[in-house]
């Protein structure tokens, strides 16, 4: 399992290095969602399937609707992939630079020694009994959580408010 | 040895049975529709046309597959692979009595899998750079994803009843009585959603011909054709299968006789789906969106909340692991 951990942890840098080289943003959603993939495959790796299959759930539905609006949105014949000039740069750049920070910041021991039932001595794993504190002793900050997404998505519908009044407009 | 039985005969040990269920399946369908019609179907090749499934396959495998020039070619193979791999990863949660692989999440591995679908659909619509096959998907993607929510809502009622994720407790909870005859309504509603879901009539606006042509799949042709036509039949019977399992599960059977038993039930529930198609004529658009988001969305949540409340003031909650 901790050989399919680091392929998946490979898989999950190459994945965040195609979001962020910046093509044309169809494959930056495609590239996202290979790492929402990856990222939740390393989560089943340390144990907490539940929360990294819930998590997986709500980037999809997410990630669908970003794509569905970048299509809408901008319509090109030949858009930017990661074989293009400058793309493959950015590429390269930053594959280099996660190389150096891993030489810098060496992690070591990320697996820990405790597993999500703590070693068979919980009964409820790690991940359901998170939950369950999110929705009692968490329930305060879940709140607040809820209020700042009602505020994103106020300011959100104020950036892009229709015509002359918006922030954002054609020029 | 372990290695290659575990990795490589298990999974083809259930692979190749769904695969040669599903032709005959793309058989059934046609036979049906035909008698249906006042027409016999295909006859001709073998015996009463059973050989007709494979003759399509080989048909299929051999054409040249087409790659548009200006699509996204990558994407544009990828997909199909992607859309077959996942309806056949969907079923190895499945107790079919023995799962092949025991899942503590079953369940949410299966929604998970059905809304990575929606991805391939949305993808190859987009990557074939086709409005017809752009429109389709995106129909397709909004039709599916409405659908999901009440899935999920309905999923989430009987699992208060059951306890857990885990499709094996689901047998558990059906020792004394079918979860059909307590959940009747939510198993009406549930068989419905999987029609719009696997894009079934009279849900298959996507392919709706006289608008657009053929939904998301009009620039593929031959092999990845195939493995669309196939993935699309694969989650038909998956999606069946998943209905018996949470509504008509019979467990009080020897193991032996169980997958016989739960066999003719997805049967049974198939050729509901196929008659379905032969005799209802296809929703409006805004019919569609309103049967989810104004019918069944509203039932499902109050359901929920009457399924959590009851088991809690009946002092019957299931053991919650």
């Amino acid at each position: 399992m901790s050989y399919f951990l680091f392929l998946f942890l490979l898989c999950f840098a190459l994945a965040i290095i195609g979001v962020a080289s910046n093509p044309s943003p169809f494959y930056g959603v495609i590239g996202l969602v290979m790492a929402a993939f990856f990222g939740c495959a390393v989560l089943v790796g340390f144990g907490s399937s539940f929360v990294s299959l819930v998590l997986f759930l709500i980037y999809l539905g997410g990630m669908l609707v970003v794509f569905v609006y970048s299509i809408a949105m901008s319509a090109e014949a030949y858009p930017k992939t990661w074989g293009d000039f400058l793309v493959i740069l950015y590429v390269f750049g930053f594959a280099f630079l996660i190389l150096v920070f891993s030489f810098i910041f060496e992690v070591s021991d990320i697996m820990g020694s405790l597993t999500v039932d703590n070693v068979g001595l919980y009964v409820i794993r790690m991940d359901f009994g998170g939950v369950m504190l999110l929705y009692s002793i968490g329930g305060p900050v879940l709140l607040l959580c809820g209020f700042g997404l009602l505020l994103v998505l106020f300011v959100v519908l104020e950036l892009t408010r229709g015509l002359a009044r918006g922030a954002l407009r054609i020029v | 040895m372990q290695n290659l039985l575990n990795y490589i005969i298990n999974p083809l040990m259930l692979i190749i049975p769904i695969l040669v269920a599903v032709a005959f399946l793309t058989l059934l369908e046609r036979k049906l529709l035909g008698y249906m019609q006042q027409r016999k179907g295909p006859n001709l090749t073998g015996p009463m046309g059973l050989l007709q499934p494979i003759a399509d396959g080989v048909k299929l495998f051999i054409k040249e597959p087409i790659r548009p020039t200006s699509s996204s070619t990558t994407l544009f193979i990828i997909m199909p692979t992607m859309a077959l791999m996942l309806a056949l990863m969907a079923w190895t949660p499945m107790p079919m009595p023995t799962p092949m692989s025991d899942m503590n999440i079953g369940l949410l591995f299966i929604l998970t899998l059905s809304s990575l679908t929606v991805y391939s659909i949305l993808w190859s619509g987009w990557a074939s750079n086709s409005k017809y096959a752009l429109l389709g998907a995106l129909r397709a993607v909004a039709q599916t994803i409405s659908y999901e929510v009440t899935l999920t809502l309905i999923l989430l009622s009987t699992i208060m009843l059951v306890g857990n994720f885990s499709l094996s407790t689901l047998i558990t909870t059906q020792e004394p009585i079918w979860l059909a005859a307590p959940t009747w309504p939510l198993m009406m509603m549930w068989y419905i959603s999987t029609l719009a879901e696997t894009n079934r009539a009279p849900f298959d606006l996507t392919e709706g011909e006289s608008e657009l042509v053929s939904g998301f799949n009009v620039e593929y042709a031959a092999g990845p054709f195939a493995l669309f036509f196939l993935a699309e039949y694969t989650n038909i019977l998956m999606m069946n299968t998943l209905s018996c399992m949470l509504f008509f599960n019979s467990s009080n059977t020897q193991k032996e006789i169980y997958p016989m038993l739960l066999m003719t039930k997805i049967c049974l529930l198939t050729i509901g789906f196929l008659w379905v198609r032969a005799s209802y004529p296809r929703f409006r658009y805004d019919q569609l969106m309103h049967l989810t988001w104004k019918n069944f969305l509203p039932l499902t949540l109050a359901l929920l909340l009457w399924y959590i409340s009851i088991t809690v003031s009946t002092a019957s909650t299931p053991p919650l692991l």
